[in-house]
């Protein structure tokens, strides 16, 4: 009996799903409309002199509509505050810095960690060169500090070390979250700029760009070492 | 032409992650699905949300979903031959459909843990001392050896439903672990 | 050449959608789930990407206007999605691996079932 009605419940579930997109599909292709676009021909009308950047969506995301970053930058923020509070590994994360050393050197394919080596540099000069050059190139903050994460991790496979201290990098991510609210308030929204003119503008561009892919390479590392230990939290508490 | 193709993909690709059984290979086709992701932002004139998109996507989540699969039980399964001097393709293929593809959707399905093969050609006692693993098959002629611990629950249900994972196979032993241990002396 | 007309950003948007919709719904692993979630953000993504899309336009980098510039405003909406999108998927592993631990928990219905096969 109940398991009838647990394939009439996955029937109707199926039937939901296939008759949303139809519906969804149907509406769409029946009822699409070209709209105008002000925002596009705002933002892509004079975005070089006005914000410094030649790339209009770094001109959108660290001037136009700056307010995106700063609540992204909190959203992952408190994503990172949630991966490192809401554990229970929380409590014992000290004991497993003392007992990973040695198990996971064994492990490694002297393969992957030569070939790692020899990458490694070259994901970490790519991923500066993406933040750097964010405000005339395709890339920025996010992009370079999300290469610079896979850096690190590529580094974890090489040398598994355990030794970075997570509150400490936590800590520093904070501050410069304080750092980027504060440099567009006080440059973007209270026009506190030592000039108007292009130079500064993309001074204050790399700059922002080079905070937010620092805070955001230390969140993910944050969020990947948690989950590493969480993974060697598995090897010592299965046995007790 | 390309956008068509690159969209087509992207649509199976998604189907393939999705009704997968096996989640270590749902997770990677993520990572293609990603990838492919990216190729369509790129032709759709976005290279930012590509960039974003291939560092994040392909790099950064497949790592932690891999990391967070290790912590979904997994049933290890070993496959012994002793005949078989090496393994390649043919022979892994071979045993495939028979019972390798049945077994896996049985253990996904109705067990709901993650089963994982391993393939050796060393002798069947000596793995069956040294390496622990929870269910060994065993290959000698027409006879297929099953091993298992008699108190695992999940080994219970697999001999339960044996008929049902392999139709077609007659020639079946099954044989517990401490029983196989007596008999490894007494021969 | 009507149906591959069809096959556009936006209606693959929709597609992968409710695929992903599908995969929440029905499938039982709490990681399964979690991707699925991943596919509907995916499909959310393409279809802001494409939403003002046509095929004579230019990445919007750089003065040269020798095309119309594509439109910046989703690309700079979607970077931002996506890095909310990775916080989304370590936000729900972290509580998945944490139910694994204090309970043993790694599909929905899982508990239910074992207790009726046991008896």
């Amino acid at each position: 009996m109940a398991r009838q009605s647990n394939s009439y419940i996955h029937i109707l579930r199926i039937v939901l799903a296939v008759v949303g997109a139809a519906v969804m599909l149907f509406v769409y292709l029946n009822h699409s409309e070209k709209l105008n676009t002000p925002l596009m021909d705002f933002f892509t009308d004079d975005f070089l002199a006005q914000t410094g950047a030649d790339n209009a969506v770094a001109a959108i995301y660290l001037n136009y509509r700056v307010f995106d970053t700063l609540f992204e930058a909190l959203m992952l923020m408190v994503s990172v505050m949630e991966v490192i509070n809401v554990s229970w590994a929380n409590k014992h994360s000290d004991r497993y810095q003392l007992e990973e050393d040695d198990m996971y050197y064994k492990n490694n394919s002297e393969l992957v960690a030569r070939m790692v080596g020899i990458v490694y540099p070259f994901v970490i000069l790519l991923g500066l060169y993406i933040i750097a050059n964010g405000h005339v190139s395709p890339g920025g903050g996010f992009q370079g500090g999300a290469i610079l994460a896979t850096a690190l991790i590529s580094r974890y496979l090489v040398y598994p070390n355990f030794d970075l201290d997570l509150h400490i990098i936590e800590k520093m991510e904070k501050i410069l979250f304080l750092f980027i609210v504060l440099t567009p308030v006080l440059y973007v929204f209270m026009q506190i700029q030592p000039d108007n003119t292009v130079i500064s503008h993309q001074v204050y561009m790399v700059f922002m760009n080079t905070l937010i892919g620092l805070k955001v390479f230390f969140g993910l590392s944050i969020i990947f070492y948690r989950f590493v230990f969480y993974e060697g939290a598995d090897n010592t508490f299965i046995d007790r | 032409m390309f956008e068509t193709i690159i969209l087509i993909t992207l649509v199976v690709i998604a189907c393939f992650a999705v009704f997968s059984d096996n989640l270590l290979r749902s997770i990677i086709y993520l990572g293609v699905f990603s990838l492919a992701m990216a190729l369509a932002y790129l032709h759709y004139n976005a290279p930012d949300v590509a960039i974003a998109e291939a560092a994040i996507g392909v790099g950064l989540s497949t790592v932690m979903y891999l990391v967070a699969l290790k912590k979904v039980s997994v049933y290890d399964i070993c496959y012994v031959n002793e005949n078989i001097e090496q393994f390649n393709d043919d022979h892994i293929g071979s045993i495939m459909d028979s019972f390798v593809r049945p077994m896996e959707l049985f253990l996904e399905r109705t067990e709901e843990v993650e089963p994982q093969i391993s393939y050796t050609n060393h002798p069947a006692l000596e793995v069956l001392a040294d390496e622990n693993h929870d269910c060994i098959l065993h290959r000698d002629g027409d006879l297929i050896y099953i091993y298992g611990d008699a108190n695992d629950r999940i080994f219970q249900d697999i001999i339960a439903n044996l008929n049902t994972i392999i139709p077609d196979m007659k020639d079946v032993r099954v044989v517990f672990k401490k029983e196989v241990s007596l008999n490894g002396q007494a021969e | 050449m009507k149906p591959l007309n069809l096959i556009t950003g936006e209606t693959v948007g929709i597609l992968l959608f409710f695929i992903g919709l599908y995969g929440l719904m029905t499938k039982k692993t709490i990681v399964k789930t979690i991707m699925s979630m991943s596919i509907m953000q995916a499909g959310i993504y393409l279809f802001y990407i494409t939403i003002n899309y046509s095929p004579d336009t230019v990445p919007p980098i750089g003065q040269s206007r020798e095309a119309a510039f594509a439109d910046p405003v989703p690309s700079a909406l979607m970077i931002t999605a996506i890095v909310i999108g990775i916080g989304v998927t370590a936000i729900g592993l972290t509580m998945f691996m944490h139910y694994k631990q204090q309970h043993g928990i790694t599909h929905w219905s899982r508990n239910r079932n074992q207790q009726g096969s046991e008896h």
